[in-house]
């Protein structure tokens, strides 16, 4: 077995489209990285610009409210060009302690602009984030403040465990697997197109045996390509990034409103991903073997993935259908008690895909 | 001739060109079927809702009814009157909400096209009233126009609409809305539509993309003609290098075969929603409006104070059947220009995969990335490219459909010659 997977890996390497594509995922990753790692002052930038719309917008409210009260005066009028004062302090101090870095303040103050702003919203001002926007940024803060953590910006964020996150959201969903199976497919078919696997089989292997290490030659090839982003990401942010203590716990919100630790998402990512290539290539393997045809192989794929692809996109997710695990970001932030259930189901469905494979070749010619 | 004709043979007698022709049907006619489950899901979900406001409306009537009663019993003339005003508003709501259901159910569309328009128009006439929200976000004026405009030709031709997961006004989103947050997933939510008939299904694919995708497989199909005869084990070139005639008609063969396939291929799937449609839902009306934005006037004082401007920007619609007439001709060009890259690709390349990926990826990123007049990626896009989205977002009246066709035609012919170029040189290596 150990002998034939190195034969495959050796036909992968001679073709050198694998290495090439193992060189541009970590360029792409470190391009990535580059980026966040230059823009690093655009985060509190972009901060003080959001702010300052705001304090610009309700600054413009209160002075249109001032000139209606020379003419209209009321107790309505006065309450709100009150209340518009104090959001508008509130985020001069708030805009202040972004531009002199203090963290912890910068929270306080964000809860505080969010929290007058609903009050001013109550007596008919006017904010332009939703109240359930800063329900949800209010819970968000108080919950960092609770852990001791700074906000980060989850799309330029240097820290190893966001960045990583970002990775995962880049690489491991329909589209990236999709890339690395177009790739891979022609290490099963050009055999069948070139009849060189006349000569494999006249070799003492069994058939189930080739197949299985065809399996295994793959999937050590997408491991590979896994460790490689994976590992460059962890890398680059560890020897270049910032980090936090305790960035581990950094809270995520998930689709019903509850945190989940970046740790947990992570930790859930790794399990997802590795399993779901795994049964990526047993679909590979299986359709590559049943058809034979490097251009049909890659359409079934692509088909079979964007189908469900399209599926995920309107929300609709089942714990037993391994397909839902396609898209890793997704399916942790939407179902993040799916996760042991998930990969044994994600586990049983790659040894079920390779069963099917090995008894339909089992008796088939060449 | 001979040679294109057995060129074509070939392509026609390859049992895997016809099992990739039916997967890709059936992947079509899925997907026809699961959007239309999900229209229908929503449409039931809208009757459910106004049943559901109805049934809540009546009950809080019975409540006002029973409250009115206690207060008429004690004496109170005053509460009785407040109970009585409640009962009769809920009874009306209830009602509505009832005839609402109705509509719904038996799609009785011009009703509520009539009841959007009467809710819509007071917005236009008198802009300062009052604005529609979205939670706590204004919806932009143009918007409001344009949704008017849209819903005033939908009941001047009698035309049924898309679904929408509302049951209040179902807006048309344009490029001048500007939400936020979680007002933006819900405005996302509430202007998708879902079209179940074969038209209007189309016009969705199409603004997914659905023209590129379907070109780059077709050319994934029928574009190997050359490559997989020229490999290391299969060198079928070698028969034509013993043959009397020229390169030329060689590639000209080879080229025009798998070319033709590929228009063909695109041409039939496109027309699979249609032809799906009939026994389903039917095709719809080709008079569906398609909004065209004209474009906003750039600042005079540099491109960096450039704003669109939703109260006096204007715009204009076309019929499904002018959009779908340019969707057709340009269909043909973006064959030509994808095909004919693809074709280049795999004179250099061998691996189909790695050319699809490499194809898909340089048509992705300069469609998304570099929006320029010259670069001919960015008007894959057709339907931005139709409604002038791109041209208005840009502020450059220059990137219009006439444009896009011609630049593609042409950087198709300067991508053939090249192709051509490089075989005659390449084949020299055969001889």
């Amino acid at each position: 077995m150990t002998r034939l997977i190195q034969f495959e890996w050796k036909k992968m390497i001679r073709t050198k489209f694998y290495i090439l594509f193992l060189l541009l995922s970590v360029l792409f990753v470190s391009g990535l990285f580059l980026r966040n790692f230059l823009l690093q002052e655009e985060i509190v930038n972009k901060k003080i610009e959001k702010f300052s719309e705001y304090r610009k917008d309700i600054l413009s409210q209160v002075v249109t409210y001032q000139k209606m009260m020379e003419d209209f005066p009321s107790p309505e009028l006065e309450e709100k060009i009150e209340a518009g004062l104090l959001v508008y302090r509130a985020l001069n101090q708030l805009i202040e302690s972004i531009e002199d870095g203090n963290w912890k303040e910068e929270l306080q103050y964000e809860i505080q602009v969010y929290e007058l702003a609903m009050d001013y919203k109550k007596i008919e001002g006017q904010f332009k984030l939703s109240e359930k926007d800063m329900q949800k940024e209010i819970q968000l803060n108080e919950e960092l403040l609770k852990r001791g953590l700074a906000k980060e910006d989850l799309d330029l964020s240097i820290n190893p465990p966001i960045f990583l996150k970002k990775i995962v959201t880049f690489f491991f969903h329909t589209f990236g697997f999709l890339i690395l199976l177009f790739l891979l497919t022609i290490y099963i078919t050009r055999e069948f197109e070139e009849h060189s696997i006349q000569i494999a089989f006249t070799l003492p292997v069994s058939k189930s045996r080739y197949i299985i290490s065809k399996f295994l030659s793959l999937f050590s090839a997408g491991f590979i390509w896994w460790i490689a982003i994976f590992g460059v990401s962890y890398l680059l942010t560890t020897l270049f990034g910032t980090s936090q203590e305790n960035s581990l716990v950094y809270p995520l919100f998930t689709q019903s409103g509850n945190f989940l630790d970046i740790g947990d998402y992570l930790w859930q990512a790794i399990g997802y991903s590795i399993l779901f290539l795994s049964f990526a290539i047993s679909l590979l393997v299986f359709f590559g073997f049943l058809l034979r045809n490097t251009i049909v192989t890659s359409l079934l794929v692509f088909v079979l993935l964007i189908g469900n692809h399209l599926v995920l996109r309107e929300d609709i997710t089942a714990l037993f259908n391994p397909f839902s695990y396609q898209q890793i970001d997704f399916i942790i932030l939407k179902e993040p008690t799916y996760y042991s259930m998930g990969l044994v189901v994600i586990f049983c469905a790659t040894v079920i895909t390779l069963i099917f494979t090995i008894l339909l070749n089992k008796r088939r010619g060449i | 001739m001979n040679t294109f004709r057995f060129e074509c043979k070939k392509l026609r007698k390859k049992k895997t060109t016809w099992l990739a022709f039916f997967i890709t049907l059936i992947g079509i006619i899925g997907f026809y079927l699961f959007h239309l489950s999900v229209a229908e899901k929503i449409h039931q979900k809208n009757i459910a809702w106004l049943d559901y406001l109805s049934q809540m409306f009546a009950s809080n009537a019975e409540t006002a009814a029973l409250d009115k009663k206690k207060a008429e019993e004690a004496g109170d003339t005053e509460k009785a009157e407040e109970f009585h005003n409640m009962m009769v508003s809920f009874q009306k709501s209830s009602e509505n909400a009832k005839q609402d259901k109705e509509y719904f159910a038996n799609e009785e569309w011009t009703y509520l096209i009539e009841e959007d328009i009467r809710s819509l128009e007071p917005l236009i006439e008198d802009s300062a009233f009052s604005a529609h929200y979205i939670e706590d976000q204004p919806i932009s004026m143009f918007t409001v126009r344009a949704t008017l405009e849209e819903k005033q030709r939908l009941q001047k031709y009698d035309i049924v609409p898309f679904i929408q997961n509302t049951t209040y006004t179902n807006y048309l989103p344009t490029i001048y809305d500007d939400f936020s947050g979680s007002t933006l997933e819900e405005w996302e939510k509430i202007t998708e539509r879902y079209g179940r008939f074969g038209f209007y299904f189309l016009y969705q694919l199409i603004q997914s993309y659905f023209l590129p995708i379907i070109v780059l497989i077709g050319v994934f199909l029928f574009g190997n003609g050359i490559s997989s005869e020229s490999g290391k084990k299969k060198k079928g070139l070698h028969f034509y290098a013993t043959l009397p005639f020229s390169k030329g008609r060689l590639f000209f063969a080879k080229y025009a075969s798998g070319l033709l396939y590929t228009l063909g291929f695109t041409f039939m799937m496109l027309l699979t929603p249609i032809v799906t449609s009939l026994f389903f839902k039917g095709v719809g009306s080709l008079k569906y409006p398609v909004l065209v934005y004209d474009g906003s006037e750039p600042s005079p004082y540099g491109s960096h104070y450039n704003a669109l401007d939703p109260k006096n920007d204007t715009f204009h619609f076309i019929e499904l059947q002018d959009y779908f007439l340019k969707v057709l001709f340009f269909s043909i060009i973006l064959v030509i220009f994808l095909y004919s890259c693809y074709f280049l690709l795999s004179l250099f390349i061998k691996n189909p995969g790695i050319n699809i990926i490499l194809l898909g990826s340089m048509t992705f990123v300069g469609m998304k990335f570099f929006p320029k007049v010259y670069n001919p990626f960015t008007y894959v896009d057709i339907h931005k490219i139709i409604t002038r989205e791109i041209a208005t977002i840009q502020f450059n009246p220059a990137i219009e459909y006439q444009t896009g066709m011609i630049l593609l035609f042409v950087v198709s012919l300067i991508i053939t010659f090249i192709s051509y170029r490089f075989f005659a040189h390449r084949n020299r290596l055969f001889q």
